[in-house]
């Protein structure tokens, strides 16, 4: 049986010699079978020369892909793609698994018989968190963090918490074969903030009645650099999230239209924005919003879509 | 805390260097003799000019040597902390030495307490092969040890550390890797007391600290050391207190604030009046540089600027004026002869 790691990366060269300074010091049996895949998304930095150096000092086979379109999803894909392993494990560049990582996740995936696996995303500050931003768990969800240190089956629809995000998850081919690879219209591209592509496999693979478990033991450090410690980048990851979940996800809204949108969305973009202006400050209240106006602007460009093709 | 402290944990010793090279392989070496394993042994050299380099690349693959242009001893940590594995951290700075039993003993008191957030040991000063004093702890610490005796201290720290700071040097603490995830890295902009700043944090977050009585490590007194000569010390930590608890302050609770104001209040007056008796006593020049900054970093100018004023008069001026003021103080309050009560009146 072999494994797979993948590792989609664009220019953060930096950071990837971490993850793959990580990866290599894995403690697993000398009997287990596997491999390193970095997917190069569009680097034009160092990333070639400090993959081929780790190909060179690690003891197992490092190989990269690269990838020209632009996205997180392109790049995963492209990673499965060449990958000779019947379980592939993904990490982002900008993680750094614990020691114990790849034999936890592996432990998980039999011991529990389950398709897909997931665990714990701790972070690792550039600088000391602000007070609203380390006090409040809620918040680590949108830096791609999840603290929950209890084992879980997941579920759809999804409960708030456990959630298992592309940063670290295991999953097997088999089931891949199944429900099909990761969406490329969803994901991260570039600079830009757009989420859901885990989600949405997840969303698959429980759909055709497999087991999806979280399980706390696999560890990964995900480092959150000072940008991300700012509300401005809250407000962008919800929008972001908000506008993929509403231009892909899920039935299309009922209910009666006026200028193209659900009237339904118009009341609760109000009533947010009222909320707001109540209190501007709160993070809490400009998050709900951002939300709301992602949904809006996600459903505009899938409505434009659907009738380009219905034409 | 499960990332592998369940059985023997990784230990990553984080040893940084800036021109120490007469002291860093006894440095390195006190590391590599200690009993515990696994431990990986992680060198970071901040940008030293000396023969840092050689003494380093003479211990080969034992250490983990990382070089980094100079940006400060809390920099340093940090880089050392970005290449280590290990679930339980311990630091070392360039001059002083551990004992061999050090890692050993702080890994069994975090094994039996995983949710302590600071594991200290304590120590001795020393300068060449003198013991200049057979303890590092003081205050809070010192009391406790010496009333009941026993092996270790276990208490929550915040209102005192509020106080003050309580751990002489961070080359005493072991620190688990998951703490740093709830709290934040060492501040890179404090220059000399990062690591006060950073146990107000873990003390703020609610992790109890442990305090072992054994001396396990040995603090070198240099005079001129990162924190300048040795009288000016409690000054030079003073302004950098600023610094501390304004950046304290920032992340905090907002309910910790006004304590935290109040604390600072109190700093200011007590340091603009020893830095001027200490003008007085040694160098006018010294203090009224120093007052000036003061007036500056304390963002308190009235509590300053009366002290700087008296430091720029001529000592005849002030001399003059102290004793006015004193004698229609005295007048005013002796109370008890009608002639008093009629001058002030």
């Amino acid at each position: 049986m072999r494994v797979s790691v993948c590792i989609p990366t664009h220019q953060r060269a930096g950071l990837l010699a971490r993850a793959l300074e990580a990866l290599v010091h894995q403690r697993v049996g000398s009997e287990l079978d596997w491999e390193i895949v970095v997917a190069n998304n569009n680097c034009t930095d160092d990333t070639p020369r400090v993959v081929s150096q780790y190909a060179e000092r690690a003891i197992v086979p490092v190989s990269q892909v690269f990838e020209a379109r632009p996205g997180v999803s392109y790049a995963r894909n492209a990673a499965i793609a060449v990958a000779t392993g019947e379980i592939l494990a993904f990490i982002d560049d900008d993680i750094r698994p614990e020691a114990s990582w790849l034999a936890a996740a592996l432990n998980a995936l039999e011991c529990e018989g389950a398709d897909l696996v997931g665990g714990r995303i701790l972070p690792e500050w550039e600088a000391p968190p602000p007070a609203w931003l380390s006090a409040n768990d809620e918040l680590y969800d949108y830096l791609g963090l999840m603290a929950m240190s209890e084992r879980r089956r997941l579920t759809y629809p999804f409960a708030d918490r456990p959630r298992i995000w592309g940063g670290s998850m295991m999953v097997r081919r088999s089931t891949l074969d199944r429900v099909g690879v990761f969406n490329v219209s969803l994901g991260r591209i570039g600079a830009g903030l757009r989420h859901g592509e885990e989600s949405d496999l997840i969303r698959r693979v429980l759909q055709a009645g497999l087991v999806v478990v979280y399980d706390p033991a696999i560890l990964v450090y995900h480092w959150v650099p000072r940008e991300r410690m700012r509300r401005r980048y809250f407000w962008r990851w919800v929008f972001g999230y908000a506008e993929g979940k509403a231009f892909y996800g899920g039935p299309r809204p009922a209910g009666a239209s006026r200028l193209g949108f659900p009237r339904w969305m118009y009341r609760s973009l109000l009533r947010q924005g009222l909320r707001l202006a109540g209190a501007p400050l709160s993070l809490r209240r400009q998050i709900d919003f951002f939300w709301e106006l992602g949904l809006m602007v996600g459903w505009h460009k899938r409505a434009q879509v659907e009738r380009s093709a219905t034409r | 805390m499960s990332s592998g402290v369940g059985t023997a944990p990784l230990v990553s010793a984080i040893v940084i260097l800036y021109n120490q090279d007469r002291f860093a392989r006894a440095a390195i070496e006190s590391v590599l003799v200690q009993d515990y394993r696994p431990m990986e042994v992680i060198v970071v050299d901040d940008g030293s000019t000396d023969d840092t380099a050689a003494i380093c690349a003479g211990f080969g693959d034992r250490i983990t040597y990382l070089r980094q242009p100079n940006a400060g001893a809390g920099a340093a940590r940090n880089t050392g902390m970005r290449h280590a594995r290990g679930a339980l951290l311990a630091f070392l700075d360039g001059d002083d030495i551990w004992e061999p039993g050090k890692i050993g003993a702080q890994v069994s008191a975090a094994r039996a307490r995983p949710d302590a957030g600071v594991i200290v040991v304590d120590g001795v000063k020393f300068e060449d092969e003198t013991v200049l004093a057979p303890t590092l702890y003081f205050g809070p610490v010192q009391q406790h040890f010496a009333a009941h005796g026993g092996t270790e201290m276990i208490t929550d720290c915040y209102e005192r550390l509020l106080r003050g700071f309580l751990i002489y040097s961070p080359s005493q603490v072991m620190i688990p890797r998951e703490v740093f995830s709830r709290v934040g890295p060492w501040n890179t902009r404090i220059r000399v007391a990062s690591d006060y700043e950073l146990m107000l944090r873990i003390a703020g977050a609610g992790y109890p600290f442990v305090f072992l009585g054994a001396a396990l490590m040995r603090y070198r007194i240099v005079a001129s050391g990162l924190s300048g000569p040795a009288d000016l010390r409690e000054f030079t930590w003073g302004l950098d207190g600023f610094l501390v608890f304004r950046a304290h302050a920032a992340i905090v609770d907002p309910r910790h604030r006004g304590k935290i104001a109040e604390r600072l209040r109190e700093k200011t007056r007590s340091l603009a009046r020893r830095a001027y008796y200490h003008g007085e006593r040694v160098e006018r020049a010294w203090s009224r540089r120093y007052l000036a900054r003061l007036t500056v970093r304390s963002r308190r100018p009235h509590l300053v600027v009366p002290f700087l004023v008296a430091a720029l008069l001529p000592p005849w001026v002030v001399e003059l004026a102290s004793r006015v003021l004193s004698r229609s103080y005295r007048g005013c309050t002796a109370g008890h002869d009608v002639r008093g009560r009629r001058q002030c009146g």
